[in-house]
């Protein structure tokens, strides 16, 4: 009688222990909203990609080579990227992350060949926001020679199935006295995401 | 005669076979039930309390209960930013919008968000598990929000980018015919209003030639837009007016609560009425712009029927048919009231874990009207009325109108919502001290 008491009771502790860690691994298996999904859009990893990528061929091109030697320091103003893609919103955080990493790298690598000079709009916000009195225009503001521009284009398609998008990104050196261009580069990548059961 | 409570030796061990599966059931019963409505928890509570908020004409509280749900990445995630995203609107606090609105668009351009123990989760216990990513017009529609909060601040680049990718999103609506067509010409025509912003960012982005085609395109599909969708109207206006009017579709649910829908239909609801627009107390003729871009009440019957509406409805017809079988065996002469009661607590848990997701983004409006009015540059009292919907006015003094370019305000039409108020906002007086 024992016997069949405790083995009754271990079946039924067996089934509870069953229940309690099927519904455990259930709520483990649940993940954060934002850790399972896959999207099209660029990140970190096309972030470094491209960025190492632009630095590198910058210093390697000849012909910004041959106007350093001239020129010496090239005076060379960032902006923020343009966003020309079809169906991607580009925030100002990362599309300034985009030219600025660049310009980062440089400043690392290269800092005797580039004098990074900030952005007009960028200028005129911080003075205004940190002096109290409106100062006007500033003629003694340096006066950048070059401007590192940056145009992501994108083919984007999404159906019933997936979403693909083919980007192009399109750094540019441009002489901002002529407007001829010293130097420019791309970066291509296609991304792929396929839709899921409850997607 | 044997009676029911005459236990045999092979009775009593075919009922402890029964009342063994039966305590299975009713145990995994109990933790599933508890599991999945115990988290109709303090989260959600607040979040229903903001939406209450909102819809009483409090979007500031409705802001501050949001603000740290939105921050969590739960199921909710997406719908709690959605929310915050609307009420911060309101607000013009346009950084907030677009943070919420941004990390809700993320996500929806994500796919795969549900795999593994969520969509397992949402079959096997509660729809409510899976992040919610609403139905396609609520894609589109946060979409189109968050391309408003960039072309409210002249950032037409990500604006067009916002807009197109809501168009998009109505493509979860085609049918075969407009698969095959690759345009989804037929789907997107429900979605005017992001087509004729889009129209409006090419413009400003110096695309004539898209613009004119985006344009053209309005016109083609519904030529009762064509004032609205009017080059030359867009190009020369200098204050554009986006006015939300009504609510949109409520989900309800049906057939024991396994087969979701939206109610109302747009003809219980009746017509749209056609705002009014005055300046400074002078009427500004808006006839022709003011034709409604769009019907979130008609567009939401267009609800695709998916998978996992066929498993919850199937997971319901057998509960109702366990249920009653277990009804049959307690009632039969030689019935076993252990398997009986298995039966109707199996039947039991089938429906519990059957009942279709309810959420939804509760702020939507039924339509979005779009009023690209010419005024003289400076500041002016602008007041949006609604005549044939008493009570539905709002006022706001001191608009900013510019020479060059488009500047653009946002109206919420709401009863408890009719200012008048002054212009900037504490959002934009904070963001920008200089105004």
């Amino acid at each position: 009688m024992d016997t069949d008491k405790k083995r009754s009771m271990t079946s039924y502790l067996r089934s509870s222990v069953f229940i309690c860690g099927s519904l455990f691994f259930l709520c483990c298996g649940c993940t954060s909203a934002v850790q399972s999904g896959r999207s099209t859009a660029l990140d970190s990893v096309d972030l470094v990609r491209m960025t190492d990528d632009m630095a590198m061929k910058i210093v390697a091109e000849p012909r910004v080579q041959a106007a350093i030697a001239s020129e010496g320091q090239l005076a060379v103003v960032v902006q923020p990227v343009e966003n020309r893609m079809v169906a991607e919103v580009l925030p100002r955080g990362p599309a300034q992350a985009f030219t600025a990493r660049v310009r980062v790298l440089l400043s690392r690598h290269a800092k005797d060949r580039f004098l990074w000079v900030m952005n007009r709009d960028a200028f005129y916000d911080l003075r205004a926001r940190e002096v109290d009195m409106d100062l006007g225009p500033a003629p003694e503001r340096v006066q950048p020679q070059y401007a590192l521009t940056s145009i992501f284009s994108s083919l984007t398609k999404e159906d019933l199935k997936r979403r693909s998008a083919y980007y192009l990104c399109e750094y540019q050196l441009t002489d901002l006295s002529g407007g001829n261009l010293l130097w420019s580069g791309s970066y291509e990548v296609k991304k792929v995401a396929v839709r899921k059961f409850l997607d | 005669m044997p009676k029911r409570s005459q236990k045999t030796g092979a009775g009593s061990q075919k009922e402890g076979g029964g009342f063994r599966v039966s305590y299975w059931l009713l145990a995994s019963g109990l933790w599933l039930l508890t599991f999945a409505s115990g988290c109709a928890s303090k989260a959600e509570r607040a979040a229903e309390d903001a939406v209450q908020a909102y819809f009483a004409g409090d979007p500031a509280r409705a802001v501050q209960q949001l603000r740290p749900l939105a921050r969590k990445p739960d199921q909710n995630f997406v719908l709690n930013n959605a929310r915050l995203g609307s009420a911060a609107l309101i607000q013009y606090d346009l950084n907030e919008a677009e943070n919420a609105f941004l990390r809700a668009y993320e996500v929806l351009n994500s796919f795969g968000v549900n795999n593994g123990g969520r969509s397992l989760g949402a079959i096997l216990v509660d729809e409510k598990i899976r992040v919610w990513r609403g139905e396609p017009f609520e894609r589109a529609m946060l979409n189109f929000y968050l391309g408003l909060v960039y072309y409210m601040r002249q950032d037409y680049g990500n604006a067009r980018g916002a807009f197109e990718n809501a168009l998009f999103k109505l493509r979860d609506y085609a049918d075969d015919a407009d698969r095959k067509n690759a345009d989804y010409n037929e789907v997107e025509s429900n979605f005017a209003l992001a087509a004729i912003m889009l129209g409006k960012c090419w413009q400003r982005l110096g695309r004539d030639d898209l613009a004119h085609a985006a344009f053209d395109r309005v016109t083609q599909i519904r030529s009762s837009l064509a004032p609205l969708a009017d080059y030359d109207r867009n190009l020369k206006s200098n204050l554009l007016l986006v006015v939300d009017f009504g609510y949109g579709p409520r989900k309800v649910t049906d057939f024991d609560g396994a087969i979701a829908g939206f109610a109302p239909q747009p003809q219980q609801e009746g017509l749209i009425p056609p705002p009014q627009v005055s300046v400074d107390g002078e009427n500004v003729d808006v006839t022709g712009v003011n034709e409604p871009p769009i019907d979130l009440l008609a567009l939401a019957q267009d609800r695709r029927w998916q998978s996992i509406d066929t498993i919850r409805t199937i997971k319901s017809v057998v509960g109702t048919g366990l249920i009653w079988g277990g009804a049959y065996e307690a009632t039969r002469h030689h019935g076993n009231d252990g398997t009986a009661l298995a039966l109707i607590a199996a039947g039991l848990l089938m429906k519990a874990t059957s009942q279709a997701d309810v959420r939804q983004w509760e702020m939507l409006p039924r339509t979005v009207f779009l009023l690209p009015l010419e005024v003289s540059p400076g500041k002016h009292d602008v007041t949006v009325d609604f005549p044939n919907a008493p009570g539905l006015k709002q006022t706001w003094r001191g608009l900013d109108v510019p020479a060059q370019g488009e500047a653009t305000y946002y109206f919420r039409m709401q009863r408890w919502n009719t200012g008048p108020f002054d212009w900037p906002p504490p959002a934009v007086a904070q963001a920008d001290p200089m105004q």
